[in-house]
């Protein structure tokens, strides 16, 4: 019995195998389950949704901004250019709308007007209230399986570490099991990257029904709940992006370089697709050229 | 030169308002934010379907030290890049003693200043490959001992070297609020013949002081003297500069409509 561990070096590279893939199952059964878990938290809806509370379900905090932004834009309040997001006044009703206009009164980007959007007291709010109304919930669940699959994905990469470490100083070969490690390396990152986006709101089932219905404003022989509502610029972005915004050359300048969005939102009424969207003068005592 | 039309200065924050704004047939454009081997893709669209007019603001032409000609040249690479019929700075100094004022300067209305603004003129002449103008600016004092009024010292200027003349009237007007100075008697002894085109921006009046912001509507005087100008020629074109609180496009559009109006076009 020379064998490190009393495992030879091919029965250890199977059974590291076989680790993989069960501790992915695993993360994948339990995160399976709390999200399954989550969306029965929920309770009927009755009422009729505003075209922000729409933005939120469809795409959470930032397709609020953009939401916001659409509509400034929209009415000529917000002025567009290739570099920047301009107020042009005046100062608008809407507390989202006051928060953006407030935010470009000196020129700004749409990435710079989502992040200080994002965490915003107004933005807390705003989930705090949906939430209350049954149509997002902060899946604790959710976040405690993605703990526990991280752990256990950590475990696995540090068995095979100490493994390769061993057979490395016992001079075995150890090429199978260095690239097995970095795959175990990198699902142990991907884990722990999962985990920190896990656990931010998300619809409820009831979130996705009502998000549902509002995607199906328009369609042939549908009733139109929130017709009024999600009609122009604000709704087409509210449910489909900015990228939606009902003109390419303004939409396109209204896009933030794309990033991957931390919004999971509901996969029933697929809404995923859309969720990332990604002088010198002088004189006079003025400009005087 | 064609005729131009009415036109507004090009600014990054207006690069897709410009092509949407109604009555717009040409744009000017700060030459020093420019790079002549990068236009803004937006500037080069705009290129295609109206004149772009480069307009320099640190030529320094009015002063003493030996005129900065890599400055020309980049406002003539600018110039040609743009395909521009004319390009322009303005009567003034902005630099001297190795410091920036920050400020259009204005020139000592003297003899030796002028030949000194006369042998800048023809230097950057040599070197801009189109037609040169200079601009009338907003003076925030007058020197001592003036020998020649301004429009004594624009007429000999174009005569001793051929430059055109771009006629900033909300200038004219800060200058007769400030300064005490006679519009009237100005655009009387202007040579219409060498004007360029014609620059009207807001402004507004503070501690009893009238500031050229760029950041205001015209006011209703600035109108009239544009309209008394027309009185005396039909100018070639009328730019809206306007640089900082951009208001609403249907703003912006109703100042170029008025512009047009009171130009009677």
């Amino acid at each position: 019995m020379n064998e490190p561990w009393g495992i030879s070096g091919p029965d250890f590279i199977k059974l590291y195998i076989a680790l993989l893939v069960a501790v992915a199952l695993t993360r994948a059964i339990l995160t399976a389950v709390a999200r399954h878990r989550a969306k029965q938290v929920s309770t009927p809806y009755a009422g009729t949704p505003t075209v922000y509370q729409c933005a939120y379900l469809a795409g959470g905090p930032d397709r609020v901004t953009d939401t916001a932004i659409a509509t400034l834009v929209e009415r000529g309040q917000l002025r567009v250019s290739s570099r920047s997001l301009t107020w042009t006044g005046p100062i608008p009703a809407d507390p989202f709308e006051r928060a953006v206009a407030a935010s470009a009164q000196r020129g700004t980007t749409t990435a710079s007007i989502r992040s200080s959007m994002r965490n915003s007291d107004l933005m807390r709010a705003f989930a705090t209230d949906l939430e209350n109304r049954g149509l997002i919930t902060t899946a604790p669940g959710v976040r405690q399986a993605k703990t526990i699959g991280f752990l256990l994905q950590l475990v696995v990469f540090v068995v095979g570490l100490a493994r390769l470490v061993n057979g490395a100083m016992l001079g075995r070969s150890i090429g199978y099991l260095a690239g097995l490690l970095v795959l175990a390396g990198f699902l142990t990152v991907a884990a722990l990257v999962g985990r920190n986006k896990a656990g931010r709101w998300q619809p409820t089932t009831t979130g996705n029904q009502v998000l549902g219905q509002a995607r199906s404003y328009g369609a042939p022989g549908v009733a139109l709940p929130y017709g009024a509502l999600l009609a122009g610029a604000a709704g087409a972005v509210a449910l489909g992006g900015l990228a939606m915004y009902p003109d390419d050359e303004l939409s396109s300048a209204l896009m933030p370089p794309v990033t991957r969005s931390s919004w999971s939102s509901g996969s029933s009424c697929s809404s995923g697709s859309s969720c990332g969207g990604g002088g010198g003068c002088g004189g006079g005592g003025g400009c005087g050229g | 030169m064609a005729e131009l039309g009415i036109g507004i200065g090009w600014r990054d924050e207006l690069d897709l308002s410009i092509a949407r704004l109604p009555g717009v047939d040409w744009v000017e454009v700060v030459a020093e934010n420019l790079h002549a081997e990068h236009l803004p893709e937006t500037l080069e669209t705009l290129r295609q379907r109206m004149p772009v007019l480069p307009h320099a603001v640190s030529l320094s032409l009015g002063g003493a030290e030996p005129l900065d000609t890599a400055r020309v040249v980049h406002l003539a690479e600018v110039a040609r890049a743009l395909d521009a019929p004319l390009a322009s700075d303005h009567v003034c100094f902005v630099r001297a003693g190795g410091l920036d004022s920050g400020h259009l300067l204005p020139v000592p209305r003297t003899r030796e200043a002028l030949d000194v603004l006369v042998a800048n003129v023809r230097l950057t002449q040599s070197i801009v490959e189109c037609e040169f103008a200079l601009e009338n600016i907003a003076a925030v004092l007058e020197w001592p001992d003036a020998e020649l009024t301004e429009e004594q010292f624009l007429t000999e200027l174009t005569e001793r070297t051929g430059c055109k003349l771009i006629i900033d009237v909300a200038n004219l007007y800060a200058n007769a609020r400030n300064l005490g100075t006679d519009p009237v008697k100005f655009l009387d002894g202007i040579p219409w013949e060498r004007l360029a085109y014609v620059h009207m921006a807001g402004g507004v009046e503070r501690g009893g002081v009238y500031h050229d912001t760029h950041a205001h509507p015209v006011v209703p005087e600035v109108l009239d003297l544009l309209a008394e100008l027309r009185h005396r020629v039909e100018p070639p074109g009328v730019l809206l500069e306007r640089d900082d609180d951009y208001p609403p496009d249907s703003e912006l559009a109703a100042e170029l409509a008025a512009l047009r109006a009171a130009v009677k076009w």
